[in-house]
């Protein structure tokens, strides 16, 4: 709905327009009929989100916000805690798109990653993956141990449990948002150094992340649970977990390029598959699906020659997938707590804003980066989503004592960054150039029921 | 089974389908598509059981969105035969025909269903108004199917394709109506509104929701069509069932909406291979919600379906007796070019459904049991009869059989070969 052809203005009062209608009909509905609770009410809630976060994204384009902000305010408008057109159950059930968007998210992550851009920017990414893994730990985790009197369920800990709970808060605040960084390089179908140590960091941190998830557990636990001992076995488990996924990742991913080649056809099937089926099947044998599809991703670009189709055919099905998944997660935002805990969760976040942007230029400084690296390579690091919640719900489980209050300073940290980091993220693309022109519009000779073959013009957002 | 590896199944079928749209396998499989409910039958609760009916029920927000794609899919080709509109009269004509059979079929089960005592007149007028709906049409496969294994093609093909496009809307609205009857007295809504509110109702949300998506596919790009198309689809169809109204009459409405926007040719293009991916898992789930024991355990319900199935021919033999006075290659066919028409297909099945998913027991069963003995009776009698109708006309070339020259005898040894050693069969 936006991206008018050849630099056109797309009409953005039909947008509006639109915009109103779709608000009105659902809104008359769920004043009308409040007590429907049939399947149907989750599935007027897909249609909802996908037409009003587009809707609303286009809207929001003129003030240069990216799309992901229209997706999710759509969806906190939209949601249980605002108008409450959509109902908790409908979100809940919603969720279960996650697993598909994550499943397309890891795969578009693991094909933008080619070899020989990781051997160009290994020099980057290592000091970048090093000061702000360790620098991040220590510096916000020290700023959380120093804020224990704003945390209301840390006020009667000890020095050692303090420490324990300021590590785990540390290694969460290291998290970052893949599907974030990969929907703002879709939309703005960026090109150059920023792009590409964008996605190469964010994707890679995301294992470094699950790395240090277990060794802050294995550390924290014996401080801040008495009784409770020192123990490796939990790396034996990750180990095992991690080499398992890589092992399942590459065969998958050889599957996949055999597929894109041999078949080449209905390819949303198989991704519909992976992401439904396959997904739950890895998470019930204990691997990592997005280690897993990563690494399948990877493979099919690097040990194929099917990676840049590939590649077209999930950012074609992602780009409706995404757009639930972030309204929903707009929806699924829990408002009344960000209301409660605002002062200490706004120090939090933008500490962590400006520990991420002084360590990113630490760290081009020492890899001697690009101009455009160093200076907006802290950007993409600021987004937060599944991944630092499902490390919140990790903690909330092992440590029940404060993990629900853990937890919903996590979320309410989450939102903030959901909401700012994507906004950040475009306005460092934009000022640095690095931003393409859309694609043309819907026309009788392009409109296919397979996506439309990728431009071959040009190379894609890292193949340069 | 488990709903994931039913999903699986559905998947695959999906792939199958667009295999089968794709070419390769063009005129595979019956026009009706009724291999695809014996399937679902078979492995469902009523035969095999390998699928329960808990499982089933799972599917039912997926089965309602396939109904909905598939009504949308028909709203946006309504009328056409391929990228051209079907003259006004033959247009005329199928919607014409379609109405009549089902008044027949409702006028010949409504006395039978007051025998049955269910409930009360309303739920009488439903379960003979879904009947009538479910075996108004001639399914457009059927002239496709020709096409495809037989190569036909003429004037009186022409003709039943555009009839066959044309009749959905009978069904279709019929069915709003019977929905808009049931939502009167049993929505959530909170206000009390007419049959006929809910009629427009249905009329309005379709437009509205048509008009948004024409402005929508206006400037969009790639992914974002189908965003436009699915988002208002599924909006539509949820906000229909909040209502109580029929999901697949708004998504039918909004198809015809945007079947006289500009970007119908692109959007047609975009949309005709989900056509199959979409019915045929929906077949499929059709025939495992197929419950005959409603049926068998009231012989009153098979003397309906019976009678059901005989008007639908009385029916269809005056629609093409109809044909035969409208239309000069019709003419050349016999009497029994109604016979012709008897095909029915995945559409009846799908409002079927539609009422067996809203009105579960009696009514919706019997409906879509009604539905699925109409297209077997159909698939039995109708492709053998348009076959039949088409060589008649030439539409279809007769086939071509060699025959052997006979074995030469002595006397004609040294004598020339017969002139013409082909025979054609007629």
């Amino acid at each position: 709905m936006s991206g008018a052809p050849h630099g056109k203005k797309p009409g953005l009062l039909s947008s509006a327009l639109s915009l109103v209608i779709v608000f009105t009909l659902l809104f008359v509905a769920s004043r009308l009929a409040p007590e429907y609770r049939g399947d149907l009410g989750t599935i007027a809630a897909v249609g909802f989100l996908l037409l009003g976060g587009a809707l609303l994204a286009e809207v929001l384009e003129p003030l240069r916000m990216p799309h992901l902000t229209g997706y999710l305010v759509c969806g906190i408008l939209a949601g249980p805690h605002l108008l409450h057109l959509i109902d908790h159950e409908s979100v809940q059930t919603l969720s279960k798109v996650n697993s598909l968007a994550l499943a397309l998210i890891a795969l578009a992550g693991g094909a933008e990653l080619r070899l020989s851009i990781l051997r160009e920017g290994v020099r980057t990414l290592t000091w970048a993956t090093l000061v702000q893994t360790v620098g991040g730990i220590v510096l916000v985790g020290t700023l959380f141990f120093v804020l224990k009197p704003m945390l209301p369920f840390a006020k009667d800990f000890g020095f050692s449990q303090m420490l324990g709970v300021s590590l785990l808060w540390g290694v969460l605040s290291t998290t970052r948002s893949p599907s974030a960084t990969l929907g703002i390089l879709s939309q703005t179908r960026a090109q150059g150094p920023l792009a590409r140590y964008a996605l190469s960091f964010v994707m890679t941190s995301d294992v470094v992340v699950v790395v240090n998830l277990a060794a802050a557990f294995t550390v924290a636990r014996p401080l801040l649970t008495p009784g409770a001992q020192f123990s490796l076995a939990a790396f034996t488990e990750l180990g095992h977990d991690l080499l398992g996924s890589v092992a399942i990742g590459t065969t998958v991913g050889l599957l996949l390029a055999a597929y894109v080649k041999l078949v080449g056809k209905q390819l949303v099937v198989v991704l519909l598959a992976l992401g439904f089926g396959a997904w739950e099947v890895l998470q019930y044998l204990n691997f990592d699906p997005l280690l897993t599809f990563m690494v399948a991703g990877f493979v099919v670009q690097n040990l194929s020659k099917q990676g840049d189709k590939f590649l077209h055919q999930i950012e074609w099905t992602g780009g409706l997938v995404y757009v639930v998944f972030f309204a929903t997660a707009g929806a699924h935002l829990d408002v009344p707590l960000l209301r409660k805990l605002w002062p200490v969760t706004l120090i939090l976040c933008g500490a962590r804003a400006l520990i991420s942007w002084g360590l990113g230029r630490m760290a081009s400084r020492l890899a001697n980066d690009p101009p455009n690296v160093k200076k907006w390579g802290f950007a993409p690091l600021i987004s937060q989503a599944g991944l630092a919640l499902g490390f919140g719900a990790l903690v909330e489980k092992q440590f029940p004592g404060f993990g629900t209050e853990f937890r919903a300073l996590g979320i309410a940290a989450v939102a903030v960054n959901e909401m700012v980091g994507p906004i950040i993220f475009k306005l460092a693309v934009d000022s640095s150039g690095e931003a393409r022109p859309p694609v043309p519009a819907l026309a009788e000779d392009s409109a296919h029921g397979d996506p439309p073959e990728p431009p071959r013009e040009e190379p894609t957002a890292s193949s340069s | 089974m488990s709903s994931i590896v039913l999903l699986m199944v559905l998947l695959a079928l999906s792939a199958v389908g667009s295999f089968l749209v794709g070419g390769r396998g063009r005129g595979v499989g019956l026009p009706s598509g009724l291999e695809f409910v014996a399937l679902g039958f078979a492995v469902g609760p009523s035969a095999l059981g390998m699928v329960d009916r808990a499982m089933i029920d799972q599917f039912e927000p997926i089965l309602q969105v396939a109904l909905a794609w598939f009504t949308f899919n028909i709203g946006l080709d309504i009328g056409f035969v391929g990228e051209r509109r079907a003259p006004l009269r033959v247009m005329v004509l199928g919607a014409v025909s379609a109405l009549f059979t089902g008044a027949l079929v409702f006028a010949a089960v409504f006395p039978l269903a007051r025998l049955l005592h269910i409930e009360d007149t309303r739920s009488c007028l439903i379960l003979a108004g879904g009947i009538g709906a479910a075996c108004a049409e001639t399914t457009r496969h059927v002239v496709r199917w020709a096409e495809a294994r037989h190569g036909a093609k003429g004037k009186l093909t022409e003709i039943i394709s555009g009839f066959g496009s044309s009749d959905d809307v009978a069904p279709i609205l019929a069915s709003a109506v019977f929905f808009a009857m049931s939502a009167s007295v049993g929505s959530a809504v909170h206000v009390s509104i007419p049959i006929g509110g809910f009629i427009a109702a249905t009329a309005v949300l379709g437009l509205v929701l048509g008009g948004v998506a024409i402005l929508l596919v206006r400037n969009t790009e790639g992914h974002e069509v189908w965003a436009a198309l699915i988002g208002t689809l599924l909006l539509g169809s949820g906000i229909a069932a909040r209502f109580g109204l029929l999901p697949t009459a708004v998504t039918f409405v909004m198809g015809i909406a945007l079947g006289f926007s500009k970007h119908r040719g692109a959007l047609r293009v975009l949309v005709r291979p989900t056509e199959r991916a979409v019915v045929l898992p929906t077949l499929l789930l059709a025939g495992t919600r197929l419950d005959l024991r409603v049926v068998a355990e009231n012989k009153l319900l098979i003397v309906l379906v019976v009678a059901a199935i005989a008007a639908r021919f009385v029916g269809k033999l005056a629609s093409g007796g109809m044909m035969r006075t409208l239309s000069e290659p019709a003419r050349r066919t016999s009497n029994t070019l109604g016979l012709a028409l008897v095909s029915s297909g995945a559409l009846s099945i799908a409002v079927g459904l539609s009422f067996a998913l809203r009105m579960p027991g009696v009514i919706g069963d019997t409906v879509l049991v009604a539905a699925v003995a109409c297209a077997l009776v159909g698939e039995i009698v109708g492709p053998r009869s348009l076959r039949i109708a088409l060589l008649r006309t030439g539409d279809i070339e007769p086939p071509v059989v060699f025959t052997p020259p006979p074995p030469q005898s002595e006397e004609n040894l040294g004598s020339d070969p017969p002139e013409d050693s082909e025979d054609v069969v007629r």
